[in-house]
């Protein structure tokens, strides 16, 4: 079966050209392993990565600005109205009381009025009345001076109410919380947040926790929150609700809850707590405490990007708020489908102003911003690029060439009747020839095989996730790639008489693969998409070499294996009709 | 297949048929070669001389018949026939090798040869360099050491297609003159040519191909031993040319212009000849010596007639 002499006669004819090749294939490959695992691959990416990472934290800080304005918002009008109602109820509760104090004086004997169940403000006032009740001097000469101790003054029940509408909006806040998760209960983290997000607007001197988000990063405290005006409103025409819902008391109201909210968003984003859980969440994209800072995400940066994103949503909302409302009549305003619309529009807006990065760019290029994050550069171009296209072309050319001397250069010249004159098979001599394609190209991978791995352990770092199985699998697909097209060359090869033919069928075909592959990556999905040609993708279902599955390989999936098995068929297939064929045909020698 | 690989003739063909289409090819080719003999084939180019001694190397598959060497079907048993056989191809082409020195070594490789001697002494005759660069080789050295080769295992048959063709006439001779060689050593030869006077000088038998047929086998020894001379005559005088056409002489050719006539006659008639031409002012006498060339004109001329 296996002549010798004719192996010996072939790697003399052809050695000088395999030793070529294989150099030139392994410096190449040297060449792009060392160069391209240098560092500036990985510099390109870790910025793309932090220009993604910034982009969604910023995102998510104008979200939340927005969020913690609106629940200000919502918050300081609801406290207006908790405190209409207590200053109110107070008010009422303060006339029984005159009235039972006018009774007991005078010696009757009337009972204390209860204050309402749940009225925080009644509560209060009943307390310091009864304390300073208890506290009557027995002495009637120090009656009088205890009697205008009564804590009853125009303050103190502005105070009673204020206070209890303090409690109140507590209250609303972490209501609302559990409507919007049942898991929000009451000092849960998420909870606290609402609630601080409105305290924080209306008095942000009654939370210790609130007041130190200004303390610590030398903020005043914003003045008293203004109740005068509402007090003005209830004692005169009783125009309260009219003054609420006012433009003069809203726009007093947005200002504070303006400036509350941005405070509130960066004094929480810079507290060490919150920045440590932060930075542990995005430490999976290689975010370290060192690299955060670099993001300057300070007090004074997060207070400013959110009071923009407040004042810009602002404005936009009364746009749109003010297209809505020329569609209604006044009186439909109140209507459900008007409150929809309002609600609608709302949410749109909010989306739209806190979008990240990746939402506001078209879905194609935020998917490739995306890719390019989660791209591994080094694989990309050692596996795809090299191992399946440039690094195919030179052992392309060789093995078209050297099949091509292996038969049909040989027939043709007709040197090949010098070695069917001495006696060998024509079945020995395809088989020899055949053996020496193919071991010649398991040499040439070998070479690359180890040259691979040298140069990988030369650059091997954390940054680079290709591993030396990876690497040995990416050889043995060249190879066995290199199989299959030894196949169609030997075939041809075996096939014509004249090397002109075999070289143009067999060496056409292959480089017609070569080609539909280099076009084809355009269009293959190792590409981000915002490169990525899809018409070019065709080509790759016309390649031979598309079998060679580098995305598989490198993903560590299976199915590299079937394809492989393809490969390895079809190289066989045609090397036992080739070899067929080369027994049964004319030579004319 | 029988056997008949024990006293049977070197190269038997039985109505070999190679057809390539078009008229192209050989057709129902008869001949053996005994043991020792030397066979010519002379033909124009494309007539079928190369196919046929293709089909006795069994490099192509006759379309019917068959070619036996020493007994065994060409095609079938071409790798064992092969190592009886000394091959020249008529076009040369060397395996992409250095020198001479490195085909000829592997060529013995293959051969499973170790003494080299005689190849040497082949060498020595043929004064080849076989350290040249074979790329470089001129037509000559190309086809010494293509002979070398073919001679390199001392085989009992040598097949040559054409192997003095291109050779300047020096190095032709040289080249018969190995052949002739190998001849008297009792090897069975075939070789084909287009030149008539190489085989006149070296063949047993000498077989006319055309357009695929075999014309004619001729045994050298008829031409050579042939029973009538042709005589070529010129007169001075036209009176002794006109007297001369009418003596009872068989006048193959007649050139009226300058007096010639071309006569045939019995070799035991000549003596006659000369008798009678003492009467006649004889300006130019010469024998036409009859050639294979001759030979095979007439043949074809006789075949053509008879076609019209």
């Amino acid at each position: 079966m296996f002549s010798k002499a004719l192996y010996k006669q072939s790697w003399k004819a052809n050695g000088i050209m395999w030793s070529i090749i294989t150099f030139a294939v392994c410096f190449m490959l040297a060449c792009v392993m060392l160069i391209s695992g240098s560092g500036s691959i990985g510099n390109m990416k870790q910025s793309i990565e932090d220009t993604i990472i910034t982009g969604e934290i910023d995102a998510q800080m104008e979200s939340r600005s927005i969020n913690y304005y609106s629940i200000a918002t919502d918050g300081e009008q609801k406290f207006d109205e908790y405190f209409v109602k207590n200053f109110k109820s107070v008010k009422t509760y303060d006339a029984l009381v005159t009235n039972y104090l006018t009774q007991k004086l005078s010696g009757v004997d009337a009972e204390f009025p209860t204050p309402q169940q749940d009225d925080n403000a009644q509560g209060l006032y009943a307390l310091a009345t009864q304390t300073w009740l208890q506290s009557m001097p027995t002495d009637p000469s120090a009656l009088a001076t205890w009697q205008t101790q009564r804590p009853n003054t125009n303050e103190q029940l502005v105070t009673y109410a204020y206070k209890a509408s303090l409690t109140n909006l507590q209250k609303y806040e972490q209501e609302k919380a559990l409507q919007i998760n049942e898991n929000y209960v009451k000092d849960s983290d998420e909870s606290n947040e609402i609630v601080g997000a409105s305290i924080c607007a209306v008095d942000p001197s009654a939370n210790d926790t609130i007041k130190e988000l200004y303390t610590n990063n030398n903020e005043t405290l914003p003045s008293m929150y203004d109740v005068n005006s509402l007090l003005a409103h209830i004692t005169e025409e009783n125009d309260v609700f009219e003054y609420r819902t006012s433009d003069e008391r809203l726009s007093y109201l947005r200002e504070r809850a303006q400036n509350s909210s941005a405070v509130y968003l960066a004094g929480n984003m810079t507290t060490e707590k919150n920045k440590t859980a932060l930075i542990n969440a995005l430490s999976s994209y290689g975010v370290t405490p060192e690299k955060y800072e670099t993001f300057g995400y300070t007090f004074s940066s997060i207070n400013h990007t959110a009071q923009t994103t407040i004042v810009s949503y602002q404005g936009r909302f009364d746009y749109e708020l003010d297209l809505i409302n020329k569609k209604y009549t006044p009186e439909q305003r109140t209507s459900e489908a008007y409150l929809n619309e309002v609600k609608e529009m709302n949410e749109k807006l909010t989306k739209d102003l806190s979008n990240s990065l990746l939402d506001s760019l078209p879905k194609e290029v935020s998917d490739a911003l995306e890719e390019v994050g989660q791209m591994d550069l080094y694989s990309l171009i050692v596996g795809s690029i090299f191992y399946k296209m440039a690094g195919l072309l030179l052992p392309i050319i060789y093995m078209i060439m050297v099949a091509n001397n292996l038969i049909a250069g040989q027939v043709d010249s007709g040197s090949m009747a010098y070695v069917l004159s001495t006696s060998t098979k024509r079945k020995q001599v395809v088989f020899t020839q055949a053996t020496f394609l193919v071991t010649s190209l398991l040499a040439m991978f070998t070479c690359t095989t180890i040259t691979s791995a040298i140069c990988l352990s030369i650059v091997k770092t954390e940054t680079i996730t290709l591993t030396y199985s990876e690497l040995i699998l990416l050889n043995v697909g060249a190879f066995v790639t290199m199989f299959a097209l030894s196949g169609i060359s030997f075939l041809a090869s075996c096939w014509f008489n004249r090397s002109k033919y075999s070289m143009s069928i067999g060496g056409g075909l292959n480089m017609f693969f070569l080609v539909a592959t280099m076009l084809g990556l355009f269009g293959s999905k190792v590409l981000p998409s915002v490169v990525r040609l899809n018409a070019l993708n065709f080509f790759n279902y016309t390649s031979l070499i598309s079998l060679f599955d580098v995305i598989s390989i490198l993903d560590g999936t299976t199915a590299f294996i079937w394809k492989f098995a393809i490969l390895i068929v079809v190289g066989l297939i045609c090397y036992i009709v080739g070899s067929i064929k080369f027994q049964k045909k004319d030579l004319p020698l | 297949m029988e056997d008949k690989s024990t006293n049977v003739d070197p190269i038997v063909i039985e109505h070999l048929t190679k057809d390539y289409g078009e008229g192209r090819g050989i057709f129902d080719f008869n001949f053996t070669i005994k043991k020792g003999e030397m066979m010519g084939f002379v033909g124009t180019n494309g007539s079928g001389k190369t196919t046929t001694i293709r089909s006795i190397m069994g490099f192509i598959k006759p379309t019917s018949g068959h070619a036996y060497v020493n007994g065994k079907e060409a095609y079938e048993h071409a790798s064992e026939n092969t190592k009886h056989i000394g091959y020249v191809p008529g076009e040369i082409g060397f395996p992409d090798l250095k020198t001479g020195t490195n085909f000829l070594k592997s060529q013995a490789e293959f051969l499973g040869l170790k003494d080299m001697s005689y190849a040497n002494e082949l060498i020595k005759k043929l004064q080849l360099d076989p350290r040249a660069n074979l790329k470089r080789m001129s037509k000559g050295m190309k086809q010494k050491t293509a002979l070398v080769s073919s001679l390199i295992n001392n085989p009992d048959i040598l097949l040559f297609d054409e192997p003095t063709t291109g050779l300047d006439p020096l190095m032709r001779l040289a080249f018969m003159d190995i052949i002739k060689e190998e001849h008297k050593k009792g090897k069975t030869i075939l070789m084909s040519s287009h030149m008539f006077n190489e085989m006149e000088d070296t063949c047993d038998r000498v077989a006319l191909i055309n357009n695929g047929h075999i014309i004619d086998i001729v045994d050298m020894k008829d031409i050579r031993n042939r029973p009538v001379k042709d005589f070529k005559i010129e007169f001075n005088k036209k009176e002794d040319y006109e007297k001369f056409k009418k003596l009872d002489y068989k006048i193959i050719r007649d050139q009226v212009e300058y007096n010639q006539v071309t006569v045939e006659l019995k070799k035991e008639d000549t003596s006659k000849l000369f008798n009678d031409l003492k009467n006649y002012d004889v300006k130019f006498f010469s024998e036409v010596k009859y050639t294979l060339e001759k030979y095979f004109k007439e043949i074809l001329l006789k075949k053509e007639n008879k076609n019209v």
